[in-house]
């Protein structure tokens, strides 16, 4: 924490000097960091009454993800709203502000009995982990462990929904709506989040891949929490009770044991800095086949069968292999049974292409959704589906 | 009203439109008998576009529509207001597809959640979330509710089981949301739309996610001197890092009730409680966590048995599952309560709740989802008896205010609906419930698919004059 943002810890904000960022191609004209929710609630509705465009920045790991922006007067950073606000390590939940930083929330974690239930690339913050929905190679939905959020709407409202208990049907669950939404409708300024028992044994495994069929049958073993496929290996790592994950190796068509380390390296490729990055979801049975076009089309991938993601990367920034890359992606898609995402590629491509795809028949809701909660249009305006 | 009803026959054909009072009379309330409002008519459609077609004719009419399931429901959310139409999905009772490659099956909304588990079985799969009702409930009014059952603890509720949606929205368009692989492009509508108790469209077509059967499932039942000793126990299980699939607490008065009816289970009537545990997982793992949870039953001072077959298995869980059966002999009525704690205030919350009733002289009794803190506080009265129904009113609004100051909340499974619409403002500020018409009013701007539920009636007053025809009988 530098000294500005320390002096302004009892409630305010930090301004970097004007011009100081610059986002999309646009130059960015302010950059705040409000250091408590009140003054980011005063901030977004300012800016909302004077139409203002928002880019919602926390650590800025995920940022590459999401179409140009097509205003930004300021970059809203959430990092000043940072740190634990209550670890309940008995139940296994806590709440903690946007901006902190997942290493220090996965450190606490883990000094009280748990784990994080998040293991996205890159050092984020809780907040743009929630807001990107970032799977990592053991956790990919991240919405399951949010149980209560604290948003600040585009209109400047400061909103709550759910709680800090770990079964709630009590009103809407406002947060499905806004975990994954790119900050499209609110800026999340606090989490409850379900953490998970931290497991008694974890050991990794792997080898050359096996075929499709046994490869989805070791990653669907019931203590394997990481399974990839990436360079014709198999690696997969099994955590639980020591009798069970003993009881699984046996099952394993994998045999060399490696380090945990091998596993958080994957996310390298994951989320990696190539020219062009996509995530292909898509049902088990059709994912070996999307993996064999994405790779015939020079791409690196990363298949996690049991959670239906594929990611591929591709390094031949000549517009016309892009082309060929992204033809392929959508092809790859269509036989996976799932979706393309975009999750990294030059400005031109994302100018070109919607990088989250159309919401097609959905464009009304999705509209209406846009309107209501963030009627000025303030907050990443075009970044996301649909170029809202 | 008799134009739109002719309409509705001419969709729907007229043996599956009902509109003769004696027909319409068991429409008139849900699982939660103290409110109550007659439909208009209800109708029975057999596709979607069928659905579809009933909702266009309400709309040109400028009718209310509701849709429903088997009316299981515990918050009065498939009652229809203001003469609304009752669209009931049962017919609509089909697996479409189940595919064991992907775990996962596409079923229409009338299916009944026991039935979807027994239709996979063929695949070493089922369908996880087992709320109590599951030989009649249906998985259209699952996915309204969200709703959970013993085993959400290991396994989760609804929301989490849920990969993609067709719904005729409250226009009458047909659209799908999420996709086989749970991803789609946009907000996650389908998580939106989970839990958003009817009130956002109607749901024909559902997409769910299976699991596997576990390879191994073992039951311990512990015999405890009393209620709060099975609390801590629960309480020293969670912390310790184990997952059971699912942690019961039946209490004393209800084992009385239980072993008085055709559900009894053999349970020791002197007992202050039972611990009902489930351990599923591999068999090399479960063998060691029945020892564990064992040692933490007895060092809270419980008498354990280990169920040693499937017969002693299904006997420790009839003393669970029977129990609302068993109460409902005590009295006309059951008013079965739903609210969470966090689990380490379980202990102390039970005794206010149990103060509480004794205090109302009610007949209240307790069967709870321990391992996620979701209490069951059920109380036998009889609605014929105003004094009584205004006791278990004011008993039910204490109880909850109890729990929400202990940092709890009002719903866990059962939903919001009518019945706890005027408590919202005990967890909500205005901004809140502003961000939750919010998203209602991107799918529903005129508020006509399910209108008078889960928002309090001061904020939309076209919908909602709590003096309305309808929920007259108890005064919220």
């Amino acid at each position: 924490m530098n000294e500005a943002v320390r002096d302004a810890r009892a409630g305010g904000t930090v301004s970097d000097p004007p011009g100081a960022v610059a986002e999309d191609g646009l130059e960015v004209a302010e950059s705040l960091r409000p250091t408590d929710a009140a003054a980011l609630a005063d901030q977004v509705g300012d800016a909302a009454a004077a139409g203002r465009a928002l880019l919602v920045h926390g650590a800025g790991t995920r940022f590459e993800t999401g179409n140009p922006a097509l205003r930004a007067d300021v970059r809203l950073d959430t990092r000043g709203l940072s740190g634990i606000d209550e670890l309940d390590a008995d139940e296994g939940v806590v709440r903690a502000w946007a901006g902190t930083p997942l290493a220090e929330l996965r450190e606490k974690a883990v000094a009280s009995g748990h784990e994080l239930p998040f293991d996205p690339p890159g050092e984020g913050t809780l907040g743009g982990t929630l807001a990107s929905a970032a799977a990592g190679l053991r956790f990919a939905n991240v919405r399951d462990a949010v149980l209560g959020l604290d948003v600040v709407l585009g209109s400047g409202e400061a909103t709550r929904s759910g709680g800090r208990v770990v079964k709630n049907v009590t009103g809407y669950d406002l947060a499905k709506l806004h975990v994954g939404a790119f900050g499209s409708l609110g800026v999340i300024t606090a989490a409850w989040i379900r953490l998970r028992p931290a497991p008694e044994a974890v050991r990794v495994f792997e080898g050359p891949a096996p075929d499709a069929r046994a490869s989805l049958a070791a990653a669907r073993l019931a203590t394997a929490r990481a399974a990839a496929i990436h360079d014709g290996r198999l690696i997969v790592e099994l955590a639980g009770d020591a009798p069970s994950v003993e009881a699984d190796r046996e099952r394993l068509p994998v045999r060399e044991e490696t380090a945990a380390e091998r596993v958080d390296a994957l996310r390298d490729v994951q989320g990696g800095r190539a020219v062009l990055r996509v995530r292909v979801t898509g049902v088990a049975s059709g994912l070996p086949a999307a993996a064999a076009c994405l790779e015939g089309a020079g791409g690196v991938t990363l298949s996690l069968p049991a959670q239906g993601l594929l990611y591929a990367a591709f390094d031949d920034s000549d517009p016309k292999a892009l082309g060929a890359a992204l033809e392929a992606a959508g092809r790859a898609a269509g036989l996976a049974g799932g979706e393309l995402r975009i999750e990294r590629a030059p400005l031109a491509v994302r100018r070109a292409h919607d990088v989250f795809g159309d919401p097609g028949p959905l464009r009304g809701i999705h509209r209406a959704l846009k309107q209501r909660f963030d009627p000025a249009g303030i907050l990443n305006p075009g970044r996301f589906a649909g170029r809202l | 009203m008799s134009q739109l009803h002719a309409a509705l026959r001419a969709i729907v054909g007229p043996e599956a439109c009902l509109t003769r009072a004696e027909e319409l009379y068991v429409y008139e309330a849900d699982g939660l008998t103290v409110h109550s409002a007659r439909p208009s008519a209800v109708v029975l459609p057999a596709d979607t576009d069928q659905v579809a077609r009933v909702v266009r004719a309400c709309r040109a009419h400028g009718v209310p529509f509701v849709p429903r399931g088997a009316g299981t429901g515990l918050s009065g959310g498939a009652v229809a207001a203001d003469d609304g139409v009752i669209i009931e999905c049962s017919r609509m009772d089909r697996v479409l597809q189940i595919s064991g490659d992907d775990r996962l099956a596409v079923v229409q909304p009338g299916v009944v959640n026991a039935d979807l588990s027994k239709a996979v079985a063929h695949t070493g799969l089922f369908y996880a979330p087992d709320p109590s009702s599951q030989l009649a409930c249906t998985l259209g009014g699952n996915v309204a509710e969200n709703s959970g059952g013993p085993h959400t603890l290991k396994y989760g509720t609804t929301t989490n089981h849920v990969l993609a949606l067709e719904m005729v929205l409250p226009d009458g368009e047909v659209v799908r949301l999420g996709s086989r692989s749970g991803h789609a492009p946009g907000f996650d509508l389908v998580g939106a739309v989970v839990g958003g108790e009817g009130t956002l469209g109607i749901v024909t077509e559902i997409t769910v996610r299976l699991v596997p059967v576990p390879e191994s499932v073992e039951t311990l039942l512990g015999i405890f001197p009393d209620v709060v000793s099975a609390c801590r126990a629960v309480g020293a299980i969670t912390k310790s890092g184990l997952v059971p699939a699912a942690l019961e607490i039946v209490d004393r008065r209800t084992i009385e009730a239980v072993e008085a009816s055709v559900y009894a289970a053999g349970l020791p009537t002197d007992a202050g409680a039972v611990l009902i545990v489930e351990l599923d997982g591999p068999e090399a793992g479960v063998a060691r966590q029945v020892e564990r949870v064992r040692e933490f039953a007895l060092s809270h001072g419980a008498r354990v048995e280990v169920a040693r077959d499937e017969a002693e298995r299904q006997r420790f869980w009839r003393a669970r599952k029977g129990a609302f059966g068993a109460m409902g002999r005590l009295a006309p009525d059951l008013y079965v309560h739903d609210a969470v704690v966090p689990r380490a205030k379980l202990p102390e919350i039970l005794e206010r709740v149990c103060e509480i009733g004794d205090r109302y002289r009610l007949r209240l009794c307790n069967v709870f989802h321990a391992g996620d803190g979701n209490l069951h506080p059920n109380i036998c009265f009889d609605r014929r008896d105003a004094d009584e129904l205004a006791r278990v009113v004011a008993a039910g609004e204490e109880i909850l205010r109890t729990c929400v100051e202990a940092g709890g909340v009002i719903s866990g499974e059962h939903g919001i609906g009518t019945e706890k619409r005027e408590y919202m403002p005990l967890l909500f500020g205005e901004a809140d419930l502003d961000a939750m018409a919010r998203l209602r009013e991107s799918f529903d701007p005129e508020r006509v698919c399910n209108p008078g539920k889960v928002f309090p009636s001061t904020r939309f007053c076209v919908e909602s004059n709590p003096k309305a025809r309808g929920y007259d009988r108890v005064p919220l």
